[in-house]
């Protein structure tokens, strides 16, 4: 019994051992298969510094080629802002430079010229005057292009004329003609037929019943003005211009000759500002028929607007 | 019946007929310019003759300043020679123009106004004659068999205060100062403290024909143009130094007024040449470079201010030429160009004093300023009655 117990107790460690042994020698496995996976990640020390060399030349390539680019467009912009004189004079000084060092070499004894360099020197001289004519040509292509462009400018602003033209927001009875050109854009032009009952206004549109008219319109403009002359005419049908009084009138010059107003307003006007302008005209015996309002700014016809009266 | 009888019924016939067709074409003649108004005659007994003026007066004459001259008719009597033929004339030309207001234009009596001018009373002071000027007014007061007919002996300021009342309308009156530049002086002046009762007088003891005789007589040997013309402007610095910029100044109408408005026949004559197209309004809006450009016109390119010239650059279809040309050629039956330029240049002096660097004053030409008075006339006898 006592033998069984010993071997026993003999038995247990030589197991723990190969255990020990055992998952020592796995460990070590897994150690290595570690490694074995890892090594891929590891760059090789001369490789390394090809690549970074590599990244740093192709940053420095975009960053000379941005430079450049940016150095051909400054050059662009500044042989573009004087392309036709300062060009032409840096080259043609060139020129008459070669010419008098040529001149110069000419003038020495026959021993000391050195051919060679004369007949380099001519050949710059050549090439120099091949510059110039391409110079030449190259300025008349210009000329040639603006023309151009200053043709389609002006063909480009004629549809914006007349689109910037405002539309005119008028009472049914009243027909229009699309306003003229001028300097100013005039809209919200209107032009009211008023009956006066009780002390109170109303809109007519019968002759009979008329006592005045009210008109109104809208301008503005991009530019600042120190003096600013609106006149308004208003054309009776029977081609008399209607007057508030005798007092409230006078003649104005336009292109057409010289004309008499209705109503003359004149002001300072600042770039952008919208001037709202607006006037009555008493009238006696209005007669049936069309009246014509026409709105002239420093004697330029800008808009026009008729109202029929019944 | 007899062949004297059949002649004096035909004669009577005649006279009736001619009667009745002279007062239907004088009712018929004028053509009325506005709505609810009334025909009035004024008939004024000045220095020259008597004149008589047929005004259209509108509703709201005194707010607008809208009357019509329809008609114009003087007969020259010379009444300020004070003897009797003269009074006689003058008695003969009042009745007449009365009779033919009421019988021929049909113009009912009490619309008929009868003054006698400051220029009348002016002279007849001085000459101690006021009692022929008395005897005229009964005289006709009797002949006219109404001896409760006003007959008003106006002074200067009563004549400057109603022409103004009555060119100027409401909403201008307490801004414009009116000159009326007249052949022998200039008179005018404005109603300063804002009511009708206060009228501050101007006066210049120059007009055009007394500048243009002034002018005649420093000419010597050398009549020219342009010897004239030396003369004139000497004459003018003359007038501009010693009186019209003290009267000016002494007006005191500079701060006072926005407008400056000229009566008289030079302000006539500077409107309808200048500014043709505007042939039916009384009043025309002018600046100093205007008429200072208008008397380079009459010295160096007269030919241009005859009536074909000027109807020839008028532009406008509208305007009537015809009425042009006739405005034009009575102006230059008036002024000849010597005359045109005294006037002018009388008329540039005064209108330099209101010719400021910083503040511009608005000129006016009123063309009918003669006959303003029957309109104030009307409103301070009948309207406000």
């Amino acid at each position: 019994m006592k033998e069984t117990k010993s071997t026993l107790l003999l038995l247990v460690p030589i197991v723990l051992l190969l255990l020990s042994l055992l998952l020592l020698f796995k460990w070590g496995l897994q150690l290595n298969q570690l490694q074995k996976a890892v090594q891929p990640l590891t760059l090789p020390k001369k490789d390394s510094i090809t690549f970074v060399s590599a990244l740093k030349d192709s940053l420095q390539k975009i960053y000379n080629i941005t430079l450049s680019q940016l150095d051909n467009q400054l050059t662009n912009a500044l042989v573009s802002t004087d392309s036709l004189a300062t060009g032409i004079d840096t080259k043609l000084s060139d020129f008459y430079k070669l010419k008098n060092e040529i001149s110069a070499i000419l003038k020495k004894p026959a021993s000391a010229v050195n051919l060679q360099l004369i007949e380099q020197k001519i050949n710059s001289l050549q090439a120099m005057v091949n510059v110039l004519k391409s110079k030449n040509k190259d300025m008349e292509e210009e000329n040639q292009r603006l023309n151009t462009m200053l043709a389609t400018l002006r063909e480009d602003t004629k549809p914006f004329q007349q689109n910037s033209n405002p539309s005119i927001s008028i009472a049914q009875s009243v027909s229009s003609t699309a306003p003229l050109l001028g300097n100013f854009t005039l809209s919200n032009m209107h032009l009211s037929a008023l009956m006066t009952d009780e002390e109170k206004e109303m809109e007519t549109s019968l002759a009979d019943l008329t006592d005045k008219f009210a008109g109104s319109f809208t301008l503005k403009n991009n530019s600042s003005y120190k003096q600013v002359e609106i006149a308004v005419v208003l054309i009776g049908p029977d081609g008399q211009v209607i007057k508030n009084s005798e007092w409230e009138t006078g003649t104005f010059e336009t292109k057409e000759g010289r004309k008499i107003y209705s109503y003359k307003t004149g002001f300072e006007y600042l770039k952008g500002e919208i001037k709202k302008v607006s006037f009555s005209l008493n009238i006696e015996n209005p007669t049936r028929g069309n009246y014509t309002m026409q709105v002239y700014q420093n004697g330029t016809l800008i808009g026009r607007v008729q109202k029929i009266l019944s | 019946m007899n062949v004297a009888g059949t002649s004096k019924y035909f004669a009577l016939l005649f006279y009736v007929f001619s009667f009745c067709f002279t007062s239907l074409k004088g009712q018929n003649t004028f053509k009325l310019k506005f709505k609810n108004s009334s025909v009035y005659a004024g008939i004024e007994v000045g220095s020259k003759g008597v004149k008589m003026s047929i005004l259209e007066i509108g509703k709201n004459a005194q707010k607008n300043g809208t009357f019509n001259s329809l008609k114009d008719t003087t007969v020259n009597t010379d009444f300020i020679s004070f003897n009797d033929s003269s009074s006689a004339a003058t008695l003969k030309g009042l009745m007449g123009l009365y009779r033919t207001a009421t019988l021929i234009y049909k113009i009912p009596v009490e619309k008929i106004f009868t003054v006698i001018s400051s220029g009348v009373k002016i002279q007849a002071l001085k000459e101690n004659k006021m009692e022929m000027v008395k005897a005229l007014i009964d005289s006709f007061k009797m002949k006219i068999g109404d001896k409760d007919r006003k007959v008003e002996v106006v002074d200067v300021v009563q004549e400057a205060r109603l022409s103004h009342l009555g060119i100027v309308p409401e909403s201008r009156r307490y801004n414009t100062f009116l000159i009326d530049i007249g052949s022998g002086n200039t008179k005018g002046g404005y109603f300063p403290y804002g009511n009708t009762d206060d009228f501050k007088l101007f006066q210049l003891s120059w007009g055009t024909k007394s500048v243009a005789n002034a002018t005649e007589k420093r000419l010597e040997d050398d009549k020219s143009l342009t010897n004239y013309n030396k003369h004139l402007q000497r004459v003018l610095t003359g007038a501009e130094n010693s009186e019209i910029i003290y009267r000016v100044n002494e007006s005191g109408a500079y701060p006072m007024s926005d407008n400056i408005a000229f009566s008289g026949g030079i302000a006539w004559s500077v409107a309808t040449m200048l500014a043709p197209e505007m042939i039916d309004n009384a009043v025309v809006p002018l600046t100093y470079n205007d008429v200072a450009k208008f008397y380079e016109r009459i010295l160096r390119n007269y030919s241009s201010l005859a009536d074909t010239a000027i109807t020839k650059s008028i532009t406008s279809k509208d305007i009537d030429k015809k009425a042009v040309a006739k405005e034009v050629k009575r102006v230059n039956q008036v002024f000849d160009q010597r005359a045109l330029l005294a006037g002018t240049g009388l008329l540039l002096k005064i209108m330099r004093q209101f010719e400021g660097i910083y503040e511009k004053k608005q000129f006016y030409m009123v063309k009918n300023g003669s006959v303003g008075w029957v309109s104030a006339y009307v409103d301070e006898t009948v309207v406000k009655k």
